[in-house]
This record gives C-alpha cells, structure tokens and sequence, in this order.
C-alpha cells in the first residue's frame, strides 16, 4: 500500500494506492490519525488505484466520517472502482460518503 | 497629550456626579460582567433560548447629556439606575415572562422602580413594550468584602422580544426617543407598526403552541403504535426511530457475516420515502413488513459470499427502500433516483443501481407478480 498526504486550508487530500487489509489498514488509521488535525474539515480519498478494501479499511472510513462530520465536513471518495464501490454499497456507507 | 476630563459645562451638582461615574467605572465594569454570567448561566439552567443577551456601561457623554437634562432630579450617581445595563431579547412573548421570573429569582428587583411598558398602553394605544427591572446583585449571587458596592449598584434588565427591539432599535434611530419632533404622520406609522408586531408576537407564539401540541400528539401516537394516525413528517419519523423499527431486520443482517453494527441515523431517509408517496408512519410500517423477508434475502445475497463484517444500521431501511422500489417496478431509475436523493448527483449512482439489480435478479421477490 502507497499513501500520499496533501493539504488545503481545510481539505485533507489523500491518494491510496494497492490493498487496504488486515494489515495495511493500521498503518492507514495511524497516517489518517496523524494528518488529521483540528482544522481538517473535509477530507478527499483518491481511490483510483486502491484495488480491495476490507473491513478494516472501512472502518478507517468511518473513522474519518465520524470525525469530519460533525465539523460540517465530508469524506469525499473519488474514483471508486467498481469492485470497492460495491463495499461501499453494501454496507449501507455508500450514502454516507460523497462519491465523486 | 492632555488626560485633563471633558468639561461639558455642567454645574457643580452635576459635575461631582460625573466624577464619582468617573471613579466608579471598575466597579460598573464588575457589576456588568457579574450581571451578564448570571443571567447567561440562568437561562442556560432553564434551558431558555434567546436571541441575545447584552450589556453596557453608560457611557459618559451620555451620562452628561442626561445630567444636563435633568440632573437636578439626581441627589448622588445611585439615584441613577441604569447605568449599568443588560438586555435580553427573546424569541417569544410569553418567553419574556419566563425570563422575568428567572430574573426576580437570582436578582434583588426594586419595585418601586421597575417598569412594565407592556402594560402601560392604553387599551387604544401601541408603542413601546419591553419589562424594564432595576435590581442589584444579591450576595447569595456575588459577594466581595473588598467592594461592597458591587451589591448595592442598581443596574437594568431590559426584557423584550425579537420584534419588539426592532420596533425600538428602528423607532430610536428615527428620532422618536430623542426628543427630535417627529410629524405626527410618522409617529402614527410607528404606532401602527407596534401593533402589527404585537399580533405578530401573539401569532408566533400560537405556532409555536400549536406545534408542540401537535409534536406531543404524534409523539404519543407513535408509541402507542396508532401508526396509521401519524402523518409522516419529520417530528413523526424520528418519533418512529426512536422506536428502533428497524432494529430487528439490522440484527439479522449483521448475523450473516457475525457484522459489527456502526449505528448511523435513518433520518436521511425520510424525503425519499416522501418521494416514494409514503403519507403515514403506517405506511412505513406497512413496507416493513411487507419488504423485510426480501430486503434480508437481498443482503444475504450481497454480503453472503463476502468476509465483511461491519456494516452501518442504515442498511437496513435502505435495503428496505430498495426492495420496495424493485418490487414496485422502480428499476434502475428508481434506484438512481432514491442515491441522488440521498447523496446528490453522480455518475457513480448508475453504477450503483446496476450492481443491486444484478445481486437481485435472481431473488424470488423479482420473479413475483406483485
């Protein structure tokens, strides 16, 4: 798995490249918790290249979901492959997320 | 640079008032920061919302202005009550009421000096309302054996509502206040523009009246599951939630892959069940009966085959939802149209759609005439 972290004013941007399992999630949740500071509000995930998800990569979603929104904020998913999109879908975040 | 007061020509009388004003400021400072804690934590206590709460300390030129006026009638600077000044302005008449009982709680009023303007007018007359008090800070309140006089300062608490400060912050800007003569024809609007606030005011809290009544009918309703009496509106729905409908069906679904469940509100929902031309929480009621075996049949199908094990509580109605729509012969569009609702527009929406009818083609609910 490849991270890339970048900052605008308010926006997190963060590309994701590879798996996100078991064990490349903690090291997802433990960058994700170390960008993300008190003055982040919106946070954009690239997934073009993120090619599987587990449910430990959804919970590092929802982590960063429960963090942004009640800031105002949204975690915004852009370039979902198919495969992660349906993830998404079928555990009902899909609604909660802006899907770009 | 010259530190020398101001000399605004006064007499000596009031000239010496002026200088213990001068004198006294820290203290009027004090009394107003006590004052403002107070009635913030007060209200904050009774759960009271307000527009705003204020303060202010006279300040000297116009300390002067009213000496000069009428500083005879003034034997010391005590004798002058407002001095130091808060305001509170409310949403609602009878809120004002409310606040007066809080105030005459926690503040010393003195009621020989304390005004209620609302109830001065005669019976064909309308200008001015707001409950004027003029009170001291208690020691039960606030005591400093260093400064005694923080208890015997007398300060205002201007009571009024919303509208009713419009009324005087306007009417106060065109002159009517100050002494400056207004024509009689614009005295008269004014006149009439208070009495049009004061139905105004009574209007608002007769909504508001209303709406409680109404929410605490529905509410009632709700919990004694007379569904099919219960309007769906958004008071009703989340009187619903709060019965956790949903509960049952979301359990089942996280039994699948032994899921743990992100609890996540429902409320979203609401305006495509709207859409969808559900009028009563009976209606909701009625599609989770009728959808519940299905919507579970279509989660097995999605999550069966997977290792996912954590899924958020909304899935349930959505499941619910998409079901409903299939089984009434909303397809793709249907779909796409209940995701725009939920999350605006995006290409991904189509997307979406697709991969759940094609988990559900091979479902019993899509083969059914219905």
């Amino acid at each position: 798995m490849e991270l890339n972290f970048g900052k605008e004013g308010i926006l997190l941007s963060i590309t994701v490249k590879g798996r996100l399992d078991t064990i490349t999630s903690a090291d997802f949740m433990n960058a994700v918790l170390e960008n993300l500071g008190d003055d982040v509000v919106n946070v954009a995930i690239d997934c073009s290249e993120l090619t599987y998800i587990s449910s430990s990569g959804l919970r590092v979603f929802m982590t960063i979901y429960k963090k942004t929104a009640p800031r105002g904020g949204k975690l915004i998913l852009k370039n979902l492959t198919p495969q992660v999109g349906e993830v998404l879908n079928i555990t009902g975040m899909a609604n909660l997320f802006a899907i770009e | 640079m010259d530190d020398a007061p101001k000399d605004y020509g006064l007499d000596l009388h009031c000239t010496l008032i002026l200088e213990e004003y001068r004198e006294m400021l820290p203290v009027f400072n004090k009394v107003r920061d006590i004052v403002l804690d107070q009635l913030r934590k007060t209200l904050d206590e009774a759960g009271l919302i307000v527009s705003n709460v204020v303060g202010r300390i006279k300040s000297e030129e116009s300390l002067a202005g009213k000496l000069e006026l009428k500083g005879a009638k003034y034997r010391t600077l005590g004798d002058i009550t407002d001095i130091v000044g808060a305001r509170v302005v409310t949403f609602y008449s009878e809120d004002v009421d409310k606040l007066s009982s809080l105030v005459e709680k926690h503040f010393d009023v003195d009621w020989g000096t304390s005004v209620d303007k609302r109830k001065l007018h005669a019976l064909d007359s309308f200008g001015y309302d707001s409950l004027h008090y003029i009170c001291r800070i208690p020691e039960s309140v606030y005591k400093d054996s260093s400064c005694p006089a923080i208890n015997t300062i007398p300060f205002e608490i201007q009571m009024r509502t919303v509208l009713q400060h419009a009324w005087a912050t306007i009417s106060h800007d065109a002159g009517y206040k100050s002494g400056i003569e207004v024509p009689k024809e614009h005295l008269r609007n004014l006149n009439r523009l208070a009495g049009l606030l004061e139905l105004a005011d009574e209007q608002f809290s007769n909504i508001r009246s209303s709406l409680n009544d109404y929410r605490r009918k529905a509410h009632s309703l709700v919990e004694s599951g007379k569904f099919d009496e219960v309007l769906l509106d958004g008071d009703t729905f989340k009187s619903y939630l709060e019965l956790k409908p949903f509960d049952f069906l979301i359990k089942k679904i996280a039994m699948i892959n032994q899921a743990e469940i992100q609890r996540t509100s429902a409320m979203p929902y609401l305006k495509v069940l709207k859409e969808l031309g559900f009028n009563t929480i009976a209606d909701v009621e009625k599609m989770k009966v009728e959808c519940g075996d299905d919507a579970y049949q279509l989660a097995v199908s999605q999550l069966g085959g997977t290792d996912i094990d954590i899924i958020v509580s909304s899935v349930a109605i959505q499941d619910l939802i998409t079901v409903y729509i299939l089984r009434n012969g909303g397809g793709k569009k249907g779909l796409e149209r209940m995701y725009e609702i939920l999350v605006g527009q995006s290409s991904y929406n189509a997307v979406r759609a697709r991969q759940v009818i094609e988990a559900a083609a091979s479902l019993p609910f899509m083969r059914r005439d219905f």
